[in-house]
C-alpha cells in the first residue's frame, strides 16, 4: 500500500474522541492504524499513554513490529520527528486482552481477595492454565465436592437443581464461562450489580417473541403432545388456549436454580483463588473487578489513547475493561461485524454494531457502581473504509451476497447495515478473476473434485496470477487455499492430496489424541504406568499385528478379573522397562516410544508438546497425563498442529483459521446440508442467553403416588416452548461464509457434496457450475536437499568436571543414590554447619556429627583455617573443580580434611580419589607438602590418605568420559 | 548479492580465550555472567585454591556471613519466616517477595512501588532477613577490605545492575576490561528451515555422541521449539544437560498425588487412582473403573489395594510420616526427607500443609537426594536465548532468532519506563556477545511462522550501530540458505513371532459378541479381549434382572418383605456407581422398574409356570437376592435360561423362557419397534450399536424346539415419565413384540389395515382377496419387477375405470406391496415382523460370520465400522487408520 486514501486519512486525523472504524476485509486497516499510531506519537503523546489491544500474541507482536518499522523508515528518510520517535521505540505498547488482564491481576491480587471476601488469598504467581481439558477436569472435581457437601441445601419446593444438572455438569461450566464473559459476578450473598437481571433474561421480550412466532410455537406444541419425554401433560392442557400456555411457560420458577448457579459460581471462584489458579475467563473477570474497585490500579494501568483491533471479537466484559482503562475519551475501535465468527467464545458482535448505545449504557453502569469516569462521552465518529485492496469486483460482489442468504427455507433475514466496498484492484484483475461452483454426486466425489480443481488452477495456463507490479504468472500450489467449515473435510482432503501427489499441508487444529499416534501414546502410558493395564497392552499388541489368539493368551483375566499379562513378547516388556525409567521425562518417554514405531511427524510433535508442557507446568503424574489424553479423546479436543512445510504447497485450513489471511485462489468446500451452514445446536441441558437468561432444558419431577416416591428428570416443555420462539439463527454461519469468500483475491470456487446446502444452492443458481478437469501432477517438485553445514575443525576447550561427578561415575549408580548413608542432602546440611563452626564458631547441635567435628577443629592451634575453599586442578584438557571442606595451613605443610557422613567405609576408595584432587592442587598452589584426611564424622573415624597419582586421576577421567559414550 | 551496507553491523566481541589472556595475571576477576566466570576458571592452566573469576552474586553468597553476620536464608526459609511473621499464606507471601525481587532489579526504592499495606508489611519483614539481595546491598566495594592487596579486573562494567555495582572497588583499585575489540561482526549466513520440528531435526542431525559435549544450542527454552529439540535429542539418544529438580521426581509426584486424592476421597472414581494404586502395589479390576472409591470394600478383595484405600479414606488420622511408611514403603528416603524438611513428618495430614508442600515442590528449587543420571549431566547444552551471554562451547547453534528471542520488559511499565532504554541497550550488548560465542556457529531461522514469514528479533536492529536499519526478514541481515539437509531416519520395532496355540478353539457367539462383530470386527476383537467396564446403568440392569428371577420364583418372599425392601437393597448395591446428585433419581428408577416387573409377572402369572430349581452360580453370575435370602444355589426354572445352538455356534441366556415365548428385560430407555428394526439395518450408520438380539434368540429357539417362537422386549422403566407425572400407564406400552411370519401373510395382514387405511383405499381394501389373487397369478417376483405392468393388470382385472385417482390408488398399493414383500423386517405399532425366510438369511449370516471369526482369530480383525466410531467403547484403543464413518 502506498498513500492513504480519504477515509484512512480521516482516521489518522481523528485523533481524539470515540471512533468506530468499519473496516471490511482488505481495506488496509492494520496499515492505517499503524500510521495513526505514529501520528499520535508525533503529537507529543508519550508511547506509554498509547495502547493497542488485540487478540493474539502474534498479531500484537506484528503490530509492534510494524510500528517500529515505520519509525525506522522515518528515521532513514530523515523524517522531522525521527529523534523523538526513535526514543519511543522501546516503549511501544501493544498487547492482547489476555496479557493485559493477567498483568492487572498479578499486580493487584489483594483487590480480588477483598472483593470476594474469601478466607483464601490469590497470589501474584497464580498459575494461568490454558488447557481447557484440565480446566474442565478441575471444575468437575470441584463440582463433585460441592454437590456432596451442599446439595441438600437446594432440595426444596419440589426441586433439586443438582439432580437436574447431574448428568451433564459440564453444561454448568459452560454457563459459568458465559457469565464471566458477560461480566456477571457473584458476591458472597448476592449477584454483583445487575447480575440477577441478566441471568433472569428479558421476560417481556421472550413473551413478545413467543406471541410473534405463533407458528413455531404451535408446531412445537403438537410435537410435545406426541413426545412422552416431555413433562407436558397433554390431557390437562389439551383444551388450553395458546396464550395461556405461553403465559404458563413464562411463570418463573427458576429461583432455586439461580441460587444454585450463584453458589456454585461463587464457590468455584473461591476454590480457584484458594488454589491460586486462573483461567483466561477468570483472569478477565478479576481484571475487571480490580479496575472497577481499585482506583489506584486504574490509575496505574490507565491510558490516554486506546485502539482495539478486531473489535467485533470483544465481549461485554472486554469493552467495559477498555472503558475503565481510559484516562481520556480517546478510544478507537476497529473491526468488521461481518467477520464476527467467534460466537462459541461467548463473543457477540453487538459491541461494534451497537457501539454508541453500549458505550452510554456501560458508562452509566460503571458510574452507577461508583467508578469515577474521568471524561465526558462524546458522540462516536463512524469512519467506514470503502476501498478494498484485495479482491476483484466479482469476488467482492458474491462475498457480500453471502450476508443475505437464508440458512434454511424458513429463515427470515433481518437487514443489517452493510458498507459495500469498492474493489480497487478491479482493473488489475479484470481478465483474471472467476467465481465458480462445483457440485458433486457424493461427498467423496467432492473431495476428489477439489483436488481436480487444484490441479486445474495450476496446470491450466488460463489461470494467471497478477503480481503486485501488474505482471502475470502461472498459478502455483502456494497460491491456493482450501477452506472448510470443519476439520474432517480438511483431513480427508489432505489425504487425497497426498495420494495424488499434490503438495498440501493442513494448518489448523486437529484432534491429535484421536490419531494413531495419540492412541499409541495413551496405550504406552497406560502400560508403562501399570503393567496390568489390559487396555494399554491390548492396544499395543493389536497395533503390532498380533492375532486375537495370541493376544488372548497374553492378556488373560485372572479369577478376580484383574489382568496379569503372561508371556508378554520380550521386545514389548523390555521396551516397557526402558520407558518406565523415563517416567520423569515424558518427552523422552514418548519420543523413545514413537521412534520405535518409526514415527516422527507433526502429530507426534504436537502430542509430545502438549504432554510435556502439561507435565512441566504442574505436578501431574503419569496417571493424570493418561486421564488428560482420555478426556481429550472423549471431548475430541483439538490442538494446533504445526504443519511440516517442505515446499510451496496448497494451504488447507478451517475458515476460522483463515481469518486475517488472503490468497490469490480460494476453494471453499463442504457446502452440505447441516454442515455449512451448521445446524448444530448450542443449547445444552443448562444454558444461558441474553434474552432467555439461565434456563434448563430439563425439569425435575418429584411426585408421590400410592405411597411411592417417583423422581425423574424430563424434558421441560416450558423451555422447549420458549426456545421455539427463537428459531436457529444462521447469521454467524453467513459471516463465516463471508470470511471464507473474502479471503480470495482473484479466483474462487465453491463445492458441495451429495446434499448441497442453501448457501451452495444460492450460488449454484447464479454462477456457472463447472466440472473441473483432472491433471496429473508429476513429483518433480520433490524435496531438494541443501548442502549440509560443515562443522569445521575446532579447538577443543578445556572442560570442567566436578570432582563429585568424577566420583559418582565410579560408583554403582543404584547404591550411589544412598552414597553416604544418610543421603546427600543430610551431608550438605552437616557441611553447612561445619562451615559455620569453623568460620564463626557457631555450633549447631542438630547433627550428632558436629560433636566429632568440633573435636577435630578445636585441635588445630596456631594454624590458618579455611573452610569451603574452591579448588581447581587442571589435568590435561580437563579442569577438575571441587570444594575443600577444610584447609589447614601450617608453615611447613598443609592439611586437607574432607567430612563424610557415611555410615560405612564402602566408598573410601572413591573418596581417596576426591581428596587427591585437592591435594595435588594445594601442593602446587602453595608449594608445600600436603597431608590428607578423610573424616567419617558419623563413624567417628579419621583416615589418613596417601595421595593418588596424577596418572590415577587421568585414568579416572578417561573412565568417566568412556562411560558417557556408552549407549544410554 | 545483497547490499553490503548492511554488513558489519555489530561490534566485535572478545572471545572467552581473549578475556582470559587479558585477565589471567589478576588475583581476582569480577564479571556478572556466571558462565563466563566458570569458563575463565576452567582456563586456568595452573592449580588454584580460592577464587579467580567470580560474579558479585557468588561473592556475596560466599561473604554473606561476613557481611550480614549470619548465613543467607534459603528462599523457602524466607517465605516460611515471613508467612509466619505476617500471618499471610505461604504462596501469597512468595508472590509478593518475587515481586520485590523484580522491582529491586531496577530500583533500590522498592517500597515506593508497593501499593497495598499487605505488600508493605511483607516487605518490611523481608528486608530485615539475611537475603542475598541484602548482602549485596550492604556490601561496599570501595571500602571493603576484601579487595585489599588484590589485583582486580572488572569485566563488562556496563552490564552490571544496581546491586552488582556495589562490588566494584574504589577507582584506581581495579582495571576495567572492555567487552569488545576493534572490528565488526555480522552473521555470515542464516539457514532457513520451515518449522520448529524441522529445525530440530536438522540441527540434531549435526550432533553425534562424540561431539555432544562441544555443542550448545541457544533457543527459546520455554517455547515449543525446545520440546522439538529435546525430542530429537532423545530420539537420536544424544545426551544433553538437564536439570533434575525435586518436582521432576516421579515418586514425589506420586506421593503428593496420593495425599491430594485422599483429601478428595469421597468424590474420586477408581479410574482416577487405578494407576496410582497399581504403582503402590495394589490391584483393582478395571471393570470397576466407574465406582467411587469410597465403596472400595464392595469391589476389591486385594489386600494391598484395600490397605491403600483405607489410608485414603482415613487420611485425617494419619501423619504424613505414617502415610509415607505405609504407602511408599521402598524408596521412601526422598519423601521422608522432604517431609522432614517441612517438619511435617509427625503432623496429621491436612489440606493446608498439603497445599503448601505441593506449592513448594512446584515453585522452589528444593534439594533432593537423587543423582542426576550421567546422560543428563554431560552432553549438549541447551541455553536460554533470553538469559545467555557467554557460552563456553566451541560449536554453537543459534536457532529461531525471531521475536521469541526478545525480552519482555513489561515489568518496567509499572516501575520506570525511562529505564527501558538502558536495559534495551544492555540487552543489545549481550545479544551481540552471544551471537559471537563459539568458534563454529550455525544460525538457523524459521522460514514460516504462524503462516507468515518471520521477522528477525528486534535485537538485531538494536545492535546496529547507527540504529537506522529495518530488518523485515532475515535476508535483510545476511544471506539465507533455504531447505534442509537431513532426511528422517526411522526405526522399526521388530516383533517376535509368537505362535498361538493352534488346538481347536471352541467359540460360540453370544448375542452381544455377535452384535459387536457385525458392528465392527475390530470392536468384536477388543470386546472379546477385555470386555467393558461396568457402568452405573449396566450394574443396575444386572440387579434388576436378578430381582425379576427372584420375583418369579419366590413371590411370597417378595410380598412379605415389600417392594421397598428390595428397592433399598438394590440401591445399596448399585448407587456407589452414581454421584450423590443422581442417587435419588436412580432409586426412583429402581422403584419404578420393580413395580413394572411385578406387574409383568402378574400379567403373565409367571410364578405359576416357574419352579424353584437347583442352579450353580459362580462369580458374577450370582444373584444377590438368592444370596440374601440364603438360597444361593437355587433359581427359577424359566428365568436366565441358557440355550445353546451347537449347529449355529450361538448361545443365549433368556431372561424368561415360557414355552415358545421369550421375554427379555430391557432396563435402558424405551425404544419403539421402529428402533428395533433400525438397529438391525446395516445401512444405517447412525444407529448404534447394531442389535440382532431378537433374530439371534429366535434362531436359537427354533433350533431347540423346531418351531418359530415369539420374542418380547419389555422396557422395565418404559413408563417412568408417565408414572412420575401421575398419568395412567399400561405395561403393554413398554413392550415390543417380535413375530416371525411368512412374507405373504405379513403383507396380507398389514397392507390395508395398517399401511393403507382410510377411505381413499376403501375400494381396493374391499376387494382385498381378488387383489392378492391377481398377484399370485402374476407371480410375486414379477409384481415387484414390473410394477407398471401389474398396475395395469390390476386395474383391468378389477374392472376399474383407470381414472387418475384409480391409477394413483393402485400404483401406491403395488408399490407398498413391493416394499413390504421385499423387506425382511417391518414395524407396526409395537410389533416387529420378521419375514420367515429372513431368519434363514440371518442364520447364514451368523454361520458366515462364525467362519470368518474362526479364521480371523489367527490373523486379525479388520476395522469395518457400521456405525460412527465415536460411539465405540474401544475408540481409545483402535489405532487403525480407518476412515471414521460420518
Amino acid at each position: 500500500m502506498g498513500e492513504l486514501n480519504e477515509q484512512q486519512k480521516r482516521l489518522c486525523d481523528t485523533q481524539n474522541g470515540f471512533v468506530i472504524v468499519d473496516a471490511g476485509p482488505g481495506t488496509g486497516k492494520t496499515y492505517t492504524i499503524v500510521e495513526r499510531y505514529i501520528k499520535t506519537l508525533c503529537n507529543n503523546v508519550s508511547p506509554t499513554d498509547i495502547l493497542m489491544l488485540t487478540f493474539t500474541k502474534n498479531v500484537a507482536m506484528e503490530m509492534r513490529e510494524r510500528i517500529s518499522s515505520v519509525i525506522m523508515r522515518y528515521r532513514t528518510d530523515d523524517y522531522g520527528k525521527s529523534e523523538y520517535l526513535m526514543r519511543c521505540i522501546n516503549n511501544i505498547r501493544t498487547g492482547t486482552f489476555d496479557s493485559l488482564c493477567l498483568d492487572i491481576v498479578i499486580n493487584s491480587p489483594d483487590v480480588v481477595n477483598k472483593f470476594f471476601a474469601t478466607d483464601f488469598m490469590l497470589s501474584r504467581n497464580a498459575k494461568l492454565i490454558d488447557n481447557e481439558t484440565l480446566n474442565e477436569q478441575y471444575f468437575l472435581n470441584f463440582y463433585s465436592r460441592f454437590v456432596r457437601v451442599h446439595r441438600e441445601r437446594y432440595i426444596k419446593k419440589g426441586q433439586d437443581p443438582a439432580a437436574l444438572i447431574g448428568e451433564n455438569p459440564i453444561d454448568l461450566y459452560e454457563v459459568l464461562s458465559k457469565l464471566m464473559a458477560r461480566g456477571v459476578i457473584p458476591k458472597k450473598l448476592e449477584w454483583f450489580g445487575n447480575g440477577e437481571k441478566i441471568i433472569t433474561g428479558d421476560l417481556d421480550y421472550v413473551h413478545k417473541n413467543m406471541v410473534n412466532n405463533q407458528k413455531e410455537i404451535k408446531k412445537k406444541l403438537s410435537d410435545l403432545v406426541k413426545d412422552s419425554s416431555f413433562d407436558f401433560i397433554s390431557s390437562s392442557k389439551k383444551n388450553e388456549k395458546l396464550e395461556n400456555l405461553i403465559e404458563e411457560a413464562l411463570i418463573d420458577d427458576r429461583f432455586i436454580l439461580f441460587e444454585y448457579v450463584h453458589d456454585v459460581y461463587y464457590s468455584f471462584i473461591c476454590e480457584c483463588i484458594k488454589d491460586n489458579r486462573l483461567t483466561f475467563g477468570l483472569c478477565e473477570l478479576f481484571a475487571y473487578i480490580i479496575l472497577l474497585n481499585d482506583s489506584d490500579s486504574r490509575k496505574v494501568h490507565s491510558i490516554r489513547y486506546l485502539t482495539v483491533d478486531e473489535f467485533q471479537d470483544t465481549n461485554e466484559l472486554q469493552m467495559k475493561i477498555c472503558l475503565l482503562l481510559l484516562k481520556e475519551p480517546n478510544l478507537c475501535v476497529v473491526g468488521d461485524w461481518k467477520q464476527g465468527i467467534y460466537g462459541f467464545r461467548f463473543v457477540s458482535i453487538d459491541n461494534i454494531t451497537h457501539f454508541e448505545d453500549r458505550l452510554e449504557k456501560f458508562i452509566d453502569e460503571l458510574e452507577a457502581m461508583g467508578v469515577d469516569i474521568p471524561f465526558k462521552i462524546t458522540k462516536p465518529e463512524l469512519i467506514p473504509f470503502i476501498n478494498n485492496y484485495r479482491s476483484s469486483d466479482e469476488i467482492l460482489k458474491y462475498s457480500f451476497e453471502s450476508l443475505a442468504i437464508a440458512g434454511n427455507d424458513s429463515e427470515i433475514i433481518k437487514n443489517d447495515i452493510i458498507t459495500k466496498l469498492d474493489a480497487v484492484k478491479n482493473k488489475d484483475y479484470e481478465h483474471y478473476t472467476e467465481v465458480a461452483c462445483v457440485s458433486n454426486e457424493t461427498n467423496d466425489d467432492e473431495i476428489k473434485s477439489v483436488v481436480d480443481r487444484i490441479t486445474e488452477y495450476v496446470c491450466n495456463e488460463k489461470y494467471k496470477i497478477v503480481n503486485d507490479d501488474g505482471s502475470l504468472r502461472n498459478a502455483e500450489f502456494g497460491d491456493i487455499a482450501v477452506l472448510s467449515r470443519n476439520t474432517k473435510n480438511c483431513i480427508k482432503l489432505r489425504q487425497m492430496c497426498q495420494d495424488r501427489k499434490v503438495p498440501a499441508f493442513f494448518q489448523g487444529d486437529v484432534e491429535v489424541m484421536l490419531t494413531r499416534e495419540g492412541k499409541l501414546a495413551l496405550a504406552w502410558l497406560r502400560y508403562v504406568n501399570n503393567e496390568n493395564d489390559s487396555r494399554g497392552l491390548s492396544t499395543i499388541l493389536v497395533d503390532m499385528g498380533y492375532s486375537l489368539a495370541v493376544c488372548e493368551e497374553i492378556v488373560k483375566p485372572k479369577k478376580d478379573y484383574t489382568y496379569v499379562p503372561m508371556d508378554v513378547p520380550i521386545e514389548i516388556s523390555n521396551l516397557r522397562k526402558e520407558l518406565y525409567k523415563k517416567r520423569r521425562r515424558p518427552n523422552d518417554l514418548l519420543t523413545t516410544m514413537f521412534s520405535i514405531y518409526g514415527l516422527s511427524n507433526e502429530m507426534t510433535q504436537a502430542i509430545i508438546s502438549i504432554i510435556s508442557s502439561a507435565y512441566a507446568s504442574s505436578l501431574m503424574t503419569i496417571s493424570d497425563l493418561i486421564r488428560l489424553i482420555e478426556d481429550d479423546m472423549v471431548k475430541e479436543t483439538k490442538y494446533n498442529v504445526d504443519p511440516l512445510l517442505d515446499r510451496k504447497a496448497v494451504t488447507i485450513q478451517t475458515i476460522h483459521k483463515s481469518k486475517g489471511l488472503e490468497y490469490p485462489i480460494v476453494i471453499a468446500i463442504g457446502f452440505n446440508l447441516n454442515s455449512f451452514p451448521s445446524t448444530q445446536s448450542d443449547k445444552n441441558g443448562l444454558f444461558f442467553t441474553d434474552k432467555i437468561g439461565i434456563r434448563c432444558t430439563k425439569s425435575f419431577i418429584d411426585n408421590d403416588f400410592n405411597g411411592e416416591k417417583h423422581q425423574v428428570v424430563m424434558n421441560s416443555w416450558k423451555t422447549a416452548l420458549i426456545c421455539a420462539g427463537f428459531p436457529t439463527d444462521y447469521s454467524e454461519e453467513r459471516r463465516l461464509l463471508f470470511v471464507a469468500m473474502s479471503r480470495a483475491k482473484q479466483y474462487l470456487t465453491l463445492t458441495s457434496g451429495k446434499k448441497p446446502s442453501n448457501f451452495f444452492k444460492h450460488y449454484a443458481n447464479e454462477l456457472k457450475t463447472i466440472k473441473p478437469k483432472s491433471y496429473s501432477i508429476d513429483d518433480s517438485q520433490s524435496l531438494i536437499l541443501t548442502e549440509r553445514p560443515i562443522i569445521s575443525d575446532y579447538k577443543k576447550r578445556r572442560v570442567s568436571l566436578s570432582v563429585h561427578d568424577l566420583m559418582s561415575s565410579l560408583a554403582d549408580p543404584i547404591k550411589s543414590d544412598i552414597l553416604n548413608g544418610k543421603g546427600a542432602k543430610y551431608g550438605d546440611n552437616v557441611h553447612e554447619a561445619a562451615h559455620l563452626y569453623i568460620k564463626w564458631k557457631v555450633y549447631d547441635n542438630t547433627y550428632p556429627e558436629m560433636l566429632n567435628l568440633k573435636k577435630i577443629v578445636d585441635g588445630f592451634s596456631g594454624a590458618k583455617l579455611q573452610s569451603e575453599v574452591k579448588c581447581v586442578l587442571p589435568v590435561g584438557n580437563v579442569s577438575i573443580h571441587g570444594i575443600i571442606d577444610l584447609l589447614v595451613e601450617y608453615d611447613e605443610y598443609i592439611e586437607i580434611h574432607d567430612w563424610k557422613t557415611d555410615t560405612n567405609e564402602d566408598y573410601l576408595e572413591h573418596y581417596k580419589l576426591q581428596i587427591s584432587v585437592y591435594a595435588h592442587a594445594a601442593e602446587k598452589f602453595y608449594g608445600k607438602v600436603v597431608k590428607c584426611y578423610i573424616d567419617f564424622l558419623t563413624l567417628n573415624k579419621q583416615i589418613f590418605v596417601q595421595t593418588k597419582s596424577i596418572e590415577s586421576l587421568n585414568k579416572a577421567i578417561d573412565g568417566y568420559y568412556r562411560s558417557l559414550s556408552q549407549p544410554l | 548479492m545483497r547490499d553490503c551496507r548492511w554488513r558489519d553491523i555489530m561490534l566485535m566481541a572478545k572471545c572467552i580465550d581473549e578475556l582470559y589472556e587479558e585477565t589471567k595475571h589478576y588475583d581476582l576477576v569480577l564479571c556478572n555472567d556466571a558462565p563466563l566466570a566458570l569458563a575463565l576458571n576452567n582456563r586456568l592452566s595452573t592449580p588454584r585454591i580460592g577464587n579467580f573469576a567470580i560474579t558479585p552474586r557468588q561473592l556475596a553468597r560466599e561473604m554473606a556471613i561476613e557481611i550480614l553476620g549470619t548465613p543467607i536464608m534459603s528462599d523457602i526459609e524466607i517465605v516460611k519466616f515471613v508467612s509466619l511473621a505476617t500471618g499471610y499464606p505461604f504462596r501469597y507471601v512468595h508472590g509478593e517477595i518475587e515481586n520485590f525481587k523484580t522491582i529491586r532489579k531496577y530500583t533500590s526504592n522498592v517500597r515506593k512501588y508497593l501499593r497495598n499495606y499487605k505488600a508493605k508489611e511483607i516487605y518490611d519483614e523481608y528486608v530485615r532477613l539475611p537475603t542475598l539481595d541484602n548482602a549485596m546491598e550492604k556490601f561496599d566495594g570501595s571500602t571493603n577490605k576484601f579487595f585489599k592487596g588484590k589485583k582486580v579486573a572488572i569485566i563488562g562494567e556496563e552490564l552490571y545492575d544496581n546491586l552488582d555495582k556495589n562490588f566494584i572497588p574504589s577507582i584506581g583499585n581495579f582495571e576495567s576490561i572492555n567487552l569488545f575489540k576493534r572490528g565488526n561482526f555480522t552473521v555470515p549466513k542464516f539457514r532457513e528451515l520451515a518449522n520448529d520440528k524441522q529445525i530440530a531435526e536438522n540441527i540434531v542431525d549435526l550432533i553425534t555422541n562424540e561431539n555432544a559435549s562441544d555443542i550448545a544450542i541457544v533457543l527459546d527454552v520455554d517455547g515449543l521449539i525446545a520440546d522439538s529439540v529435546r525430542s530429537e535429542l532423545y530420539r537420536h539418544k544424544i545426551p544433553f544437560i538437564n536439570d533434575l529438580a525435586m518436582r521432576d521426581l516421579s515418586n514425589v509426584r506420586d506421593f503428593l498425588e496420593f495425599i491430594q486424592m485422599s483429601h478428595n476421597f469421597e468424590i474420586i472414581k477408581l479410574r482416577q487412582v487405578r494407576g496410582l494404586i497399581s504403582a503402590y502395589g495394589g490391584k483393582v479390576n478395571p471393570r470397576y473403573d466407574g465406582y467411587l472409591i469410597e465403596n472400595f470394600e464392595e469391589f476389591t478383595d486385594n489386600e494391598r489395594a484395600s490397605e491403600l484405600f483405607s489410608v485414603m479414606k482415613n487420611i485425617d488420622n494419619y501423619t504424613y510420616g505414617n502415610v509415607c511408611e505405609i504407602v511408599v514403603k521402598k524408596h521412601a528416603a526422598q519423601i521422608k526427607m522432604l517431609l522432614s524438611d517441612f517438619k511435617l513428618t509427625d503432623i496429621k495430614v491436612n489440606r493446608i500443609d498439603t497445599n503448601d508442600i505441593m506449592y513448594a515442590v512446584d515453585n522452589f528449587e528444593l534439594k533432593h537426594n537423587e543423582q542426576i543420571p550421567i546422560n543428563e549431566r554431560e552432553g549438549v547444552l541447551l541455553l536460554d536465548c533470553k538469559k545467555s551471554v557467554y557460552v563456553d562451547r566451541p560449536v554453537i547453534f543459534f536457532i529461531g532468532l525471531g521475536s521469541e528471542w526478545e525480552k519482555d520488559l513489561s515489568d518496567l511499565n509499572l516501575i520506570d519506563t525511562r529505564l527501558k532504554d538502558d536495559i534495551m541497550e544492555q540487552n543489545a550488548i549481550k545479544f551481540q556477545i552471544l551471537l559471537q560465542q563459539g568458534s563454529v556457529q550455525v544460525y538457523v531461522c524459521n522460514s514460516v511462522k504462524n503462516g507468515k514469514k518471520p521477522k528477525p528479533c528486534n535485537l538485531f536492529e538494536l545492535s546496529e550501530r547507527s540504529k537506522t536499519v529495518i530488518y523485515n526478514k532475515f535476508a535483510d541481515i545476511a544471506d539465507c540458505i533455504s531447505g534442509h539437509w537431513s532426511t528422517l531416519k526411522n526405526n522399526n520395532l521388530e516383533t517376535s513371532s509368537i505362535k498361538p496355540q493352534t488346538n481347536s478353539r471352541s467359540f460360540r457367539f453370544s448375542k452381544s459378541s455377535f452384535d459387536c462383530y457385525i458392528s465392527c470386527p475390530r470392536m468384536f476383537m477388543y470386546s472379546h479381549l477385555i470386555g467393558s467396564p461396568e457402568t452405573g446403568d449396566s450394574a443396575l440392569g444386572t440387579v434388576i434382572h436378578e430381582y425379576a428371577e427372584f420375583r418369579v420364583v419366590c413371590p411370597k418372599i417378595v410380598q412379605e418383605n415389600g417392594r421397598e425392601f428390595f428397592v433399598k437393597a438394590i440401591s445399596k448395591r448399585c448407587l456407589a456407581l452414581f454421584t450423590p446428585d443422581l442417587r435419588s433419581l436412580k432409586e426412583s428408577k429402581i422403584r419404578n422398574s420393580l413395580k413394572n416387573i411385578d406387574d409383568f409377572v402378574e400379567r403373565y402369572r409367571l410364578y405359576d409356570k416357574a419352579t424353584l430349581i437347583d442352579k450353580v452360580r459362580n462369580g458374577n453370575k450370582k444373584n444377590m437376592f438368592f444370596d440374601l435370602f440364603r438360597i444361593p444355589d437355587k433359581g427359577s426354572s424359566i428365568n436366565e435360561i441358557k440355550c445353546v445352538s451347537s449347529k449355529l455356534y450361538m448361545y443365549g441366556i433368556y431372561d424368561v423362557l415360557d414355552g415358545k415365548h421369550i421375554y427379555d428385560f430391557k432396563t435402558g430407555r424405551l425404544r419403539g419397534s421402529s428402533d428395533v428394526v433400525k438397529n438391525m439395518n446395516l445401512e444405517k450408520i447412525t444407529s448404534y450399536p447394531k442389535e440382532f438380539q431378537c433374530l439371534f434368540y429366535l434362531s436359537i429357539l427354533e433350533d431347540k424346539i423346531n418351531e418359530n417362537g415369539t420374542f418380547t422386549l419389555f422396557y422395565t422403566s418404559g413408563n417412568e415419565y408417565a408414572t412420575a407425572l401421575g398419568e395412567p400407564t399400561d405395561i403393554e406400552d413398554s413392550m415390543v413384540h417380535v413375530l416371525i411370519i411368512s412374507r405373504l401373510e405379513f403383507v396380507r395382514n398389514n397392507l390395508f389395515p395398517l399401511t393403507m387405511p382410510g377411505n381413499s383405499y376403501r375400494r381396493l381394501a374391499e376387494r382385498e382377496s381378488e387383489f392378492f389373487n391377481i398377484f399370485a397369478e402374476i407371480g410375486y417376483n414379477n409384481v415387484i419387477e414390473d410394477q407398471n405392468g401389474t398396475v395395469e393388470k390390476v386395474i383391468r382385472k378389477l374392472g376399474f375405470k383407470g381414472s387418475t385417482s384409480d391409477r394413483e390408488m393402485v400404483t401406491r398399493a403395488v408399490k407398498k406391496f413391493s416394499i413390504m414383500y421385499t423387506s425382511d423386517y417391518q414395524s407396526f405399532g409395537n410389533v416387529v415382523y420378521i419375514a420367515a425366510d429372513a431368519i434363514e438369511k440371518f442364520r447364514s449370516m451368523v454361520k458366515k460370520s462364525y467362519d470368518a471369526v474362526m479364521k480371523d482369530f489367527y490373523v486379525g480383525f479388520k476395522p469395518e465400522p457400521k456405525f460412527e466410531c465415536k460411539h465405540c467403547n474401544f475408540r481409545d484403543m483402535c489405532t487403525s487408520e480407518v476412515i471414521q464413518k460420518s
